[in-house]
């Protein structure tokens, strides 16, 4: 009975094939993003009156679509809107992190590794990279995105 | 009802006149099912009007808020996705497929024929109630067909619409396959008991 089933399920097989295995995906990035997403429409919830998603893109000056597709799940979170969000929710990026959490740290640290490669095409030393990549990266080391900032600049 | 390739050989699922929804076309059930974990704004509101069920007993020994659930949520179709794939590729060598997926009946120990079954996430999480469920009909020990999946916040799937719709998924695809010659293990016995 097994084969036969199975003579007859692939009878019923239409030959088209979904897209779903078609993209690799970048888990740990798009589970931080994640979790910025759902603090934004915290935010956008709680705001007062509530803040329509155009309204939102207003502020951090990008299109509704593509505040749309972010809210989504359609579009990754770039490292450019994080710290858009950041500004304008007038939140400090850690604080869009649960500090709570275990992986925290983590977190940072990963954000800070994306800003660094973010900011950093013009270094060419190598050795400037892995020493700031190796560099122990504390929540508390970083207040706001203006320390990053001033931290990348101070290797640069 | 068609049925869909999602890994050649080895996963399928269907698609029918429900799937599609208004301008939103899908692949199949699957990618539906999928589309919608891995929405922020869907997961996000589901758990806003769902909050209630954390605090029901279901939840009592693990409770979890709805800020940890909607992550969680996220990051257990991440993990379903990855394990799903690696599952598959396996199955291509030989290790079947039933490692991921269990009988959806927690009291039956071994698959019959058309099992209607079960998968969830491997990931480590701090409240160890995993929220996600996959739902297949396995057709054979290597041949799942995935009828889609569900935010599970209570114990039984007719406890809340979400996994009730999930069930009778499950039950419209079984009888298609049956109505299309293919035989579950009861109207095997059915038969032979004649």
């Amino acid at each position: 009975m097994k084969n036969d089933n199975l003579k007859k399920f692939n009878n019923l097989i239409s030959g088209k094939k979904s897209s779903f295995f078609d993209n690799e995906e970048d888990v740990e990035w798009q589970s931080f993003s994640a979790k910025i997403i759902f603090k934004v429409l915290d935010f956008m919830k709680k705001s007062q009156p509530p803040l329509k998603q155009n309204e939102l893109a207003n502020l951090i000056g990008v299109s509704p679509q593509y505040v749309n597709k972010l809210l989504k799940g359609k579009e990754n979170l770039t490292l450019e809107t994080m710290l858009k969000l950041a500004k304008t929710l007038n939140i400090e990026l850690y604080e869009l992190l649960d500090s709570t959490e275990k992986s925290n740290t983590a977190d940072i640290n990963m954000a800070m590794s994306f800003m660094y490669c973010t900011f950093s095409t013009s270094l060419t030393s190598q050795s400037i990279k892995s020493t700031y990549l190796k560099k122990s990266l504390k929540p508390e080391t970083y207040h706001s995105e203006k320390d990053i900032y001033n931290d990348i600049l101070i290797y640069k | 009802m068609e049925f869909i390739t999602i890994f050649d050989k080895v996963l399928y699922s269907f698609k029918d006149a429900n799937t599609d929804e208004g301008e939103q076309i899908f692949d199949s059930e699957w990618d539906k099912t999928y589309a919608k974990w891995m929405d922020h704004t869907y997961v996000y509101e589901f758990m806003e009007e769902n909050e209630k069920y954390l605090s029901s007993p279901y939840f009592k020994k693990f409770p979890i808020t709805k800020q940890e659930a909607r992550q969680q949520i996220y990051d257990e179709a991440l993990n379903i996705k990855l394990i799903l794939k690696e599952a598959c590729l396996n199955a291509r060598s030989g290790m079947p497929l039933d490692h991921f997926f269990k009988p959806l009946n927690n009291n039956e120990s071994s698959f019959k024929s058309l099992a209607t079954t079960k998968g969830k996430s491997l990931i480590k999480i701090k409240s160890k109630t995993r929220l996600l469920r996959v739902y297949a009909i396995r057709i054979d020990a290597n041949v799942f067909v995935l009828t889609g999946g569900a935010i599970k916040l209570v114990e039984f799937l007719k406890e809340h619409n979400e996994t009730y719709t999930e069930q009778l998924k499950m039950d419209r695809v079984r009888s298609f396959l049956n109505e299309n010659g293919i035989a579950d293990e009861d109207g095997f016995f059915e038969l032979i008991c004649e």
